[in-house]
């Protein structure tokens, strides 16, 4: 396994589950939606974060996308056991290309 | 009058507080808040949002992007901001940096003291404030928060909350602080979402526990029969 496809691995499986946190139907939904909106699937989340947040506000709404957000980041956090303040997908993302 | 489920949870908030919306992602929450004050607003003298972690603004961004800016503001025009933490809202009529509740707390009942009028209270984003900080955090400031309004006259309060995210403990705190209770879902069938309400909890006993689905069309939520 590469480098990059190990960080988006610790990405992807912390959107799956952020989304079975908040709510255990949406995964698959999420999924879904990205394959026919961007042609990508979760991975979106950490190779685009800012298109994949855009594409979750439209499917969910801006409030529902902040909070899968924050779960999100929760989730990197808890995985990567890092105590920083991220608030943001990207900050997360930004911070994970640089520890993997 | 009593028109719709919407109708029927306005109405009873205005006469208990607080009141919970529990939502789920998916949900639409936005308009629903956006209707729900479209209903009571009249009726106050003022409109105030307390905000955890910029969920305000989250809120007003799909709102204004969904039905315009001139239809937000004409329901949001004698509303205030109370911000806490927050990174990008600035046009706060009062920020919290400090995130412990005793401080929250402290700050928020300095506030509250000096409005005066019939103010409805609409607390967004504490369910961001369990995640970010802990739910033993929450469980300091939820109670806290809940019972605001038994100190101030004129003031009602509604609690907007992702209650899955919570454990079964915490679950049940939330609901005993909550006297009437709504309930936003979806449900997720041939890979569509259907949007549903259930009243929980309000004053009027005949209609608590049906379950309505509902559209968004526009700016209005459009009930179907339960």
């Amino acid at each position: 396994m590469d480098i990059v496809s190990s960080a988006e691995d610790v990405v992807v499986k912390a959107v799956r589950n952020a989304a079975k946190r908040a709510n255990p139907g949406i995964e698959k939904l999420l999924e879904i939606h990205l394959r026919n909106t961007t042609n990508s699937g979760l991975e979106l989340a950490y190779r685009d974060p800012k298109r994949f947040k855009e594409c979750v506000s439209k499917l969910f709404g801006e409030y529902s996308n902040r909070l899968l957000e924050i779960l999100i980041i929760k989730e990197i956090k808890d995985i990567l056991g890092i105590k920083e303040e991220i608030n943001t997908l990207e900050e997360a993302v930004e911070l994970l290309r640089g520890l993997i | 009058m009593i028109q719709d489920p919407l109708d029927v949870f306005a109405d009873s908030s205005m006469k208990i507080t607080p009141s919970l919306l529990e939502y789920e992602v998916g949900s639409e929450i936005e308009l629903f808040v956006y209707n729900y004050l479209k209903r009571v607003s009249n009726h106050y003298d003022r409109i105030l949002f307390l905000s955890f972690f910029d969920a305000y603004d989250s809120f007003l961004k799909f709102l204004i992007r969904s039905i315009g800016r001139e239809k937000v503001e004409e329901v949001l025009k004698r509303s205030e901001l109370v911000s806490i933490y927050p990174r990008s809202e600035t046009y706060f009529s009062m920020s919290i940096k400090n995130l412990d509740y005793p401080t929250v707390l402290g700050k928020l009942r300095m506030f509250f003291d000096d409005l005066d009028g019939r103010t409805v209270v609409i607390t967004l984003g504490l369910d961001f404030y369990s995640i970010f900080l802990s739910e033993k955090s929450f469980v300091s400031l939820f109670p806290r928060i809940a019972t605001l309004p038994s100190s101030y006259r004129d003031l009602n309060l509604v609690i907007v909350l992702n209650v899955k995210i919570f454990s079964e403990h915490v679950k049940e705190i939330i609901d005993s602080f909550s006297f009437n209770i709504a309930r936003l879902g979806i449900e997720s069938v041939n890979n569509k979402l259907l949007r549903y309400f259930i009243l929980i909890r309000t004053v009027h006993l005949n209609y608590n526990l049906f379950k309505w689905y509902y559209d968004v069309i526009g700016d209005r939520i459009v009930f179907r029969s339960p």
